[in-house]
């Protein structure tokens, strides 16, 4: 049974994250200054929350590239439905992690 | 980087087996792009395998860590029930709970292994008796001024301290054969404090038990203040900071925890003892009364002000490195939205112990009713 999202402002700024396009799990610890311990714990519970979901890039993409395949996140339906609360409650968000909609305006 | 791949080998063996590969292989593809600092990155890869060990479906919640209160208190209850049910029913704990049903115990010892000669030489009010085994059972044959030197009429309350284990008792005055063994209950002049000693009479040397009761109530009383002593030197007993509303409900959760642990503590060790040692152990108890107080504290300050669950999803934020400029330390989340509590990694002057901060309504949309 999924189970209901919690949400803490560290997973806000993960989502945050996320959804500005910093979408494997080394790239939101560069961004967020979070330590890798709490970044991929916080990366599976929102996942097993239905907030993200993953998805290892093609070898062949990678293998192209001459590097190891990442595992990529991305936003679900509910995760953007969340991540809109918590934007209106931390406003700084936003502007910590600029959206890719954001940047174009 | 061998050290690091290695690192993070290791860190995989917490992972559940189901899952080990998948794991590695997102580890070890995030560490090909670590540019610096590649062994915070990997220390962090211990954590993310113990969330994931603690985090698969099988896993079942230690049996300390109880989250709703009345499951908490009805746990120690239950504990508490099942000491005091041992204690009353095992022959040291209730030798040491209950008082002696012999009006001067503390006056009457037992030798063993008196003939009866010696025993008739005795200069002291005394009574013999002898065991006799059959394979149904052990009795005793006693001389009939039993009662009178026990001070009390012979009953399976009274008879129950005596040694050899007995189950049925005959008294008369026998003719006893020269030589015959047994044992002597004995009157002394004056209380013997001493359990076991060695009696001087007539020149002969007799090893001695005394039928009194150990006093269980003042030692309990020094063993008791002694763990609040080491408690209050060994952890802080700063709860932290909280708001003023509900305290009853906390400090009466508290109580009634601590009050229960002390009985678990005291009726356990003194089982333990019956079963390890013969006699009271206050070292066991010293020992059983500071783990169970310090645990009391520690899962006092996991829980939430509001409805006393354990809270939860506890998560790292800052580093040690920005201390000065940042927080450090762990937040916690009352999965019930009631809050969530900071506890400084290392206290300053700012934040020296945890604080909680409470959640209006307004949040309740992020929280699961």
């Amino acid at each position: 049974m999924p189970l209901e999202p919690k949400l803490s402002h560290t997973a806000a700024i993960i989502l945050q994250a996320i959804h500005a396009g910093h979408v494997y799990g080394y790239s939101v610890m560069e961004m967020s200054g979070l330590p890798s311990g709490t970044v991929y714990p916080a990366l599976r519970r929102l996942e097993r929350d239905g907030l993200i979901r993953s998805q290892w890039e093609s070898d062949a993409v990678a293998g192209s590239e001459l590097r190891p395949a990442r595992k990529y996140y991305k936003l679900t339906r509910s995760g953007n439905i969340t991540l809109d609360a918590s934007q209106q409650r931390y406003p700084l968000l936003t502007k910590m992690f600029p959206s890719p909609e954001a940047e174009k305006a | 980087m061998t050290l690091h791949r290695a690192m993070i080998r290791m860190a995989a063996w917490l992972v559940p087996v189901t899952g080990r590969a998948a794991w590695l292989d997102e580890w070890q593809s995030e560490l090909w792009y670590v540019r610096d600092g590649a062994t915070g990155f990997c220390l962090g890869a211990f954590r993310d395998a113990l969330w994931v060990r603690r985090n698969r479906e099988s896993f079942r919640p230690g049996l300390f860590r109880i989250v709703s209160p009345w499951r908490c208190l009805a746990a120690l209850t239950l504990l508490a029930a099942i000491g005091i049910f041992f204690a009353f029913h095992l022959p040291l704990p209730r030798s040491v709970l209950l008082p002696s049903p012999l009006p001067h115990a503390d006056r009457l010892a037992v030798i063993s292994d008196i003939t009866v000669e010696q025993y008739r030489r005795l200069s002291l009010e005394a009574a013999f008796y002898r065991t006799i085994h059959t394979p149904v059972a052990t009795t005793a044959l006693a001389t009939a001024n039993l009662a009178e030197v026990l001070g009390v009429a012979p009953s399976e309350a009274a008879l129950r301290d005596l040694p050899g284990h007995v189950r049925a008792w005959r008294l008369q005055d026998e003719s006893l054969a020269p030589g015959t063994k047994g044992f002597a209950v004995v009157l002394l002049r004056r209380p013997e404090l001493q359990r076991h000693w060695t009696l001087t009479l007539n020149g002969e040397r007799f090893a001695c038990s005394s039928l009194g009761h150990d006093r269980f109530l003042p030692g309990f009383v020094l063993v008791g203040l002694l763990s609040v002593l080491i408690v209050a030197m060994t952890t802080p007993l700063n709860l932290g900071e909280y708001p003023s509303s509900h305290s009853w409900q906390r400090w009466g959760f508290l109580v009634a925890k601590i009050v229960l642990v002390q009985i678990v503590a005291c009726c356990g060790s003194l089982d333990l003892a019956s079963i390890s040692q013969p006699g009271f152990q206050p070292h066991g108890l010293l020992i059983g009364l500071i783990l169970c107080t310090r645990w009391a504290l520690a899962d006092q300050r996991q829980r939430c002000p509001d409805c006393l669950r354990l809270l939860s999803t506890p998560t790292r934020i800052g580093g040690a490195s920005h201390v000065f400029l940042a927080w450090y330390g762990t937040e916690f989340i009352c999965l019930q939205g009631h809050g969530l509590l900071y506890v400084p990694e290392i206290p300053t002057s700012s934040y020296s112990t945890q604080r909680w901060q409470s959640l209006d309504d307004s949040w309740s949309t992020l929280f699961a009713k």
